[in-house]
């Protein structure tokens, strides 16, 4: 079986506000997945149902072939889990919260040291071995939290945000621990995030917007999708510009006072822009990033027609 | 379980002052007694007898121990709290470890915090009578009173779990261990001897299990000294006495027995952790 986690249908609601409305995706065996998302998105609903912290309210899902609400016991044995936010003991050194997580999964003694000496070497972090967690920089705290997360050497890492905050030399360094972990250690890795540069890294993407799926695929196949150069026009009489561009059998739309038209290159602006030359004020070409991808997939508006 | 309560048990003790701070209301005991308590309570007839002053001594003693059960108890607590507050329970909630042995870890890392601190309170109260002209318990008595306070930090630890539902946030608890600290002082009588309450408040105050480990501290401690001072006196006298002090507490015309002491703690730990357990089972709900 090459699919490490299978969802369909997965829901959870909070009251009346629908956190996460059913949602459908895929992670391959050994896939470095990212979860892309707004704030507010359902992105860390969704991970807490697939870490079994939040029960679903309807929908299936399989993590490694247990089923979640069923063998949940069997899936925790199964994940590692970075949270957003630090959560080792500031008081203990680092070996000292290894250890005092790895008893939770039943490592304990030398099984333990053992467990907690393997995720630190897999993090470069044996360094830290006896510096205490508090005491440590951002980047350092990052690494003792994900080697926690990888104590009881998980099929799957699940990371939240784990770059947010960070300066952007150590999110490249945490990054590439990751990265490495995944091409390496052949570990899969599912994670959110944010930043469109780290998704665009992973080997699978799906976006999620106002708790559904609005879109998932490589980063290559979105880029394909959506990451088409853009002209913006701003018009100086608008009723005669739609008449012209409907005339030339151009699709537009018009979210804001400008009207956007998607091109499939940069150079077919040239002769729009000749034709429409009396009808606008001015006029701005923009070239497809996987920045645009995010944003055109999360506002809806601003598709491609 | 028991790695969960190591953890717990060593957060506490890193945090130096928090520790300081737990025996806060041990201290402030301590200060208020020097200051005038003392001799508030010597202020009668008393001051007169032979011993007095170790009595009253022992009378404090016992109290301050009682105090500490509650109060050391619950901050050991903190971890837990903490957990709750920083969200470190989620950590938890995605690891095999079962809700019940966290539970055990936390309860267990309280009773901890709370024998420990009170072994610490007792050796030093020792040292207190001894250097204050008094004598030391009989090594029979050092065990009663040891067990007596283990059955009150184990009452304190299910009466303050059945608290930490409530509790969520770090500010909440600080504000909980000051209430707790003061309020238990006087619930025990040890600010102001029990005898002295009004009727309604002196029921109320017996209501509260903690008063019942204070009182049999207080016999265990008073016995000796007792003998001293009230040597000769007749029987109704130091009846009088000790119910004033909240040593015996007056039951169907005679002393309440040590076997009901002991009940009332037992049965509070009983209740309190029926009753944690209920809200836990509603909430889940």
């Amino acid at each position: 079986m090459s699919e490490m986690i299978e969802v369909q249908g997965l829901k959870k609601h909070y009251g009346p506000i629908e956190a996460v409305r059913g949602i459908d995706f895929s992670v391959r065996r050994g896939e470095l997945f990212a979860f892309l998302g707004q704030n507010g998105a359902g992105k860390s609903t969704t991970i807490g149902m697939l870490t079994t912290q939040i029960a679903p309210d309807g929908g299936r899902a399989e993590v490694d072939g247990c089923l979640l609400g069923r063998e949940d016991g069997a899936i925790r044995r199964k994940i590692g889990v970075v949270f957003q936010e630090s959560l080792l003991d500031n008081l203990l050194s680092v070996e000292e919260n290894l250890l005092s997580r790895a008893a939770l999964y039943g490592l304990r003694g030398e099984r333990g040291r053992e467990a907690a000496r393997a995720a630190m070497a897999a993090v470069g972090a044996l360094d830290l071995k006896d510096r205490r967690y508090g005491r440590l920089s951002g980047g350092q705290r990052r690494r003792a939290d994900i080697a926690r997360a990888l104590v009881h050497r998980p099929e799957i890492l699940f990371l939240d945000e784990p770059t947010t905050g960070l300066d952007p030399q150590t999110r490249k360094a945490v990054w590439e621990t990751v990265r490495a972990l995944q091409r390496e250690g052949g570990m899969t890795v599912f994670l959110t995030t944010h930043y469109m540069e780290e998704a665009a890294q992973a080997d699978a993407v799906t976006v999620i917007g106002a708790g559904s799926v609005l879109e998932q695929g490589t980063p290559g196949e979105l880029k394909a999708r959506y990451g088409r150069d853009k002209l913006y026009l701003t018009p100086r009489d608008a009723e005669a510009l739609e008449g012209l561009l409907r005339q030339l059998g151009l699709a537009y739309t018009r979210p804001r006072r400008r009207y956007h038209l998607a091109l499939g290159s940069t150079l077919e602006a040239i002769p729009i822009l000749e034709r429409c030359r009396e009808l606008i004020d001015g006029a701005e070409l923009i070239g497809g990033t996987m920045d645009d991808v995010f944003l055109q997939i999360i506002e809806g508006g601003e598709q491609p027609c | 379980m028991l790695a969960i309560a190591r953890r717990n048990v060593k957060l506490f003790f890193r945090d130096k002052g928090g520790v300081f701070f737990s025996l806060m209301s041990v201290f402030i005991v301590l200060g208020l007694y020097a200051l005038f308590l003392k001799s508030t309570i010597l202020g009668g007839d008393l001051k007169a007898l032979e011993g007095a002053s170790q009595l009253v001594d022992s009378w404090l003693i016992a109290g301050v121990l009682a105090v500490a059960a509650v109060t050391t108890t619950l901050s050991g607590y903190g971890a837990m709290v903490d957990d709750r507050a920083r969200g470190v329970d989620r950590d938890f909630a995605v690891s095999p470890a079962s809700s019940g042995a966290l539970l055990g870890g936390y309860i267990l890392s309280a009773l901890a915090v709370g024998l420990v601190l009170c072994a610490v309170t007792f050796v030093a109260g020792q040292l207190y009578l001894v250097a204050a002209g008094g004598e030391l318990l009989s090594p029979l008595q050092m065990a009663q009173a040891l067990g007596v306070t283990s059955l009150s930090v184990a009452t304190s630890a299910a009466m303050l779990y059945f608290l930490t539902l409530f509790i969520k946030t770090q500010n909440a608890f600080t504000g909980a261990c000051t209430v707790v600290g003061t309020l238990v002082g006087f619930l025990t009588g040890v600010y102001i001897p029990i005898g002295t309450l009004p009727g309604a408040v002196q029921v109320v105050v017996k209501c509260f299990p903690p008063t019942h480990g204070a009182a049999l501290l207080r016999q265990i401690f008073t016995a000796g000294p007792m003998e001293t001072t009230f040597a000769g006196a007749p029987a109704e006298l130091v009846a009088q006495f000790k119910e004033e002090m909240g040593i015996c507490f007056a039951w169907d015309g005679g002393p309440f027995p040590a076997w009901g002491h002991l009940a009332v703690l037992a049965g509070g730990a009983v209740l309190f952790a029926g009753l944690s357990l209920l809200v836990k089972r509603c909430r889940r709900r």
